[in-house]
């Protein structure tokens, strides 16, 4: 449901109007978004940009509330109250080591095999060969690990892969080699 | 047909239990591995009953491995959940029973009927004894290698044993653990930063792709029952055109005996005479300590013959608890001329015939990815007291 109707006949408290087109655009491209065509597409994939676009709407809210510290208490909490911001990501993102977070599910334990977050809490650095810049497959985020990503933000799927990044995993498997362990291929029994 | 509500699923036969019969091949190199098991997860492919389901990756790079058949069902053939493939040996259920011959007898019947008995009385004599050997119950293999010494049955289980070591791998084989194939590859539409499928992985061996036709056209029931396995008919096929190891080399010259696995302690020149002069003569022997080696030398060529149908074979011998294995020696023309090629290569492979703890000394002592917290951790330190 459009956040234009849900809105009506509420009085919106002072400040709406500054942020209410932005809000409005991420709520475009997040309708784009969800009813996008789907082929050629790997299942996974589908959900990706939903989830980006939801991150980006919200770390706009959480730049204003907390970074800048522009905005008014009253209208945090009636985002909070009418479900235009994510609360609990917002809380999350004000925690050490939860900086980047780039979505509620990656650090659910319960969803997983073995009781693991998802790979894209791990440094590109210190993973394993096949791993390395593949993105979870239920976000699409290479890594919001809080030392990777640029400008503050998650490495998502479809961000270009800067210098930095690329140093990264060349780091990291320097590192792979240095302390024995084969990339890519077992090594031999003998 | 609504469900039948099951109050007591075991009753009922379903399988549960807490740990997969599987292969060392099909565990993969690393000897922590993290299983996934799910109760009655899956209907077994033979006995068709539900069956606990273990599910793991065995190495980084591997593919997910899962049992596709129950535990009695692979426990009465001696054969591995995963792979079908003979426990011991390794080899296709087909190989082995033709190996074996009129020896074996761990035939599980295919009617539904009789499947559900078997698996229920091999159940039974597991719940008795979690060790018991229950090909042995439909007629055992290994069992029957030892008891049987009465007339010729020896010698058969002997010839047996012998065709199945020589069939089966001498190292462990972790190619079959390679990751699946890309599908986007196959439709040419691979998109991923880093893919970890072949053959975007750099992996380009693909031999589901590039196999013989009739290599790729298996079943698991055809693998399981050994009917119609193609591997099996060309491993079995390779194996009738290899010449025995006792045949001897036509240089009539030869004499002699390659011994490897001798250590010079338990198993000494003595020893060694002691056992080849019931065939004949002996000129020399002489045992090379540091190589774990030795050459035995007959005086008459028939002598020498007559020794390598007992001595040579894939199986080998033992004294004193020592296994070694015999093979005829070469001509000294044949080892000149490999000498003088190897000459030129020599110094290449010098590297590479490092003994063990040559090699250890090259090998940079590892500095580790993480950092290090403690002076254990750092391999330089040599122990905490050094610095």
């Amino acid at each position: 449901m459009s956040f234009r109707r849900r809105l009506k006949g509420k009085q919106p408290p002072d400040g709406w109007d500054l942020i209410e087109d932005t809000i409005e655009d991420f709520e475009a491209q997040m309708r784009d978004a969800v009813s996008e065509e789907h082929e050629g597409k790997r299942k996974n994939e589908l959900t990706w940009r939903i989830h980006r676009i939801h991150w980006e709407k919200n770390r706009f809210i959480f730049d204003l509330m907390y970074k800048k510290k522009v905005m008014d208490r009253k209208l945090y909490d009636y985002l909070v109250r009418e479900k235009i911001a994510d609360q609990p990501l917002i809380s999350k993102w004000r925690k050490p080591g939860y900086e980047n977070l780039c979505s509620l599910l990656c650090i659910q334990k319960s969803s997983t095999n073995f009781g693991t977050t998802s790979i894209c809490r791990v440094p590109i650095a210190q993973r394993s060969g096949q791993a390395r810049l593949t993105p979870n497959v239920k976000t699409g985020c290479i890594s919001c690990f809080s030392g990777d990503g640029i400008m503050g933000g998650p490495i998502w799927w479809n961000t270009n892969l800067s210098e930095k990044i690329i140093t990264k995993v060349k780091e990291g498997k320097r590192k792979a080699e240095e302390a024995g362990i084969a990339d890519g291929e077992e090594e031999d029994p003998e | 047909m609504s469900n039948r509500h099951i109050s007591n699923p075991e009753e009922d036969g379903w399988e549960k239990s807490d740990f997969p019969v599987v292969c060392d091949d099909c565990l993969g190199p690393n000897p922590y591995v993290r299983m996934q098991k799910e109760n009655y997860g899956a209907e077994c492919a033979i006995s068709g009953r539900p069956f606990t389901v273990f599910r793991w990756r065995p190495g980084h790079d591997a593919r997910y491995k899962k049992t596709v058949v129950c535990k009695e069902i692979a426990l009465a053939k001696n054969v591995c959940q995963v792979c079908l493939l003979d426990l011991e040996f390794g080899i296709p259920v087909q190989a082995r029973d033709a190996a074996l011959g009129a020896i074996s007898d761990m035939a599980v019947p295919k009617s539904a009927v009789n499947v559900e008995y078997v698996t229920k009385q091999i159940e039974e004599k597991l719940e008795e004894d979690a060790t018991a050997d229950v090909t042995g119950m439909l007629g055992g293999v290994a069992g029957n290698a030892e008891d049987d010494s009465v007339g010729g049955k020896a010698a058969i289980v002997k010839d047996a044993m012998e065709q199945l070591t020589r069939m089966a791998r001498k190292k462990p084989y972790y190619q079959k653990n390679k990751a699946p194939i890309c599908t986007f590859w196959l439709k040419d539409a691979c998109t991923r930063a880093d893919c970890p499928f072949r053959p975007c992985n750099g992996d380009t061996h693909m031999p589901e792709l590039s196999a013989n036709a009739k290599f790729r056209k298996q079943n698991i029931k055809d693998r399981y029952y050994g009917t119609n396995d193609p591997v099996a008919e060309a491993m079995l096929e390779r194996d009738r055109e290899k010449k025995p190891s006792w045949q001897a080399p036509e240089d009539q010259t030869i004499k002699t005996f390659y011994i490897s696995g001798v250590d010079g302690e338990n198993v000494q020149e003595g020893d060694l005479r002691a056992a080849f002069c019931t065939y004949g003569a002996l000129k020399k022997v002489h045992v090379m300590k540091e190589k774990k080696c030795a050459f035995v030398t007959f005086a008459e060529r028939e002598e020498a013959e007559e020794a390598a149908k007992q001595k040579c074979g894939a199986l080998g011998f033992e004294i004193n608890g020592v296994k070694m294995k015999c093979m005829w020696g070469k001509s000294k023309s044949e080892s000149k001329k490999k000498k003088q090629a190897g000459g030129e290569e020599g110094k290449e492979k010098k590297k590479e015939n490092l003994t063990d703890v040559e090699k250890l000394e090259q090998m940079p002592l590892p500095t580790g990815g993480a950092k290090k917290k403690y002076a254990s951790m750092d391999a330089n330190a040599m122990g905490a007291a050094a610095k």
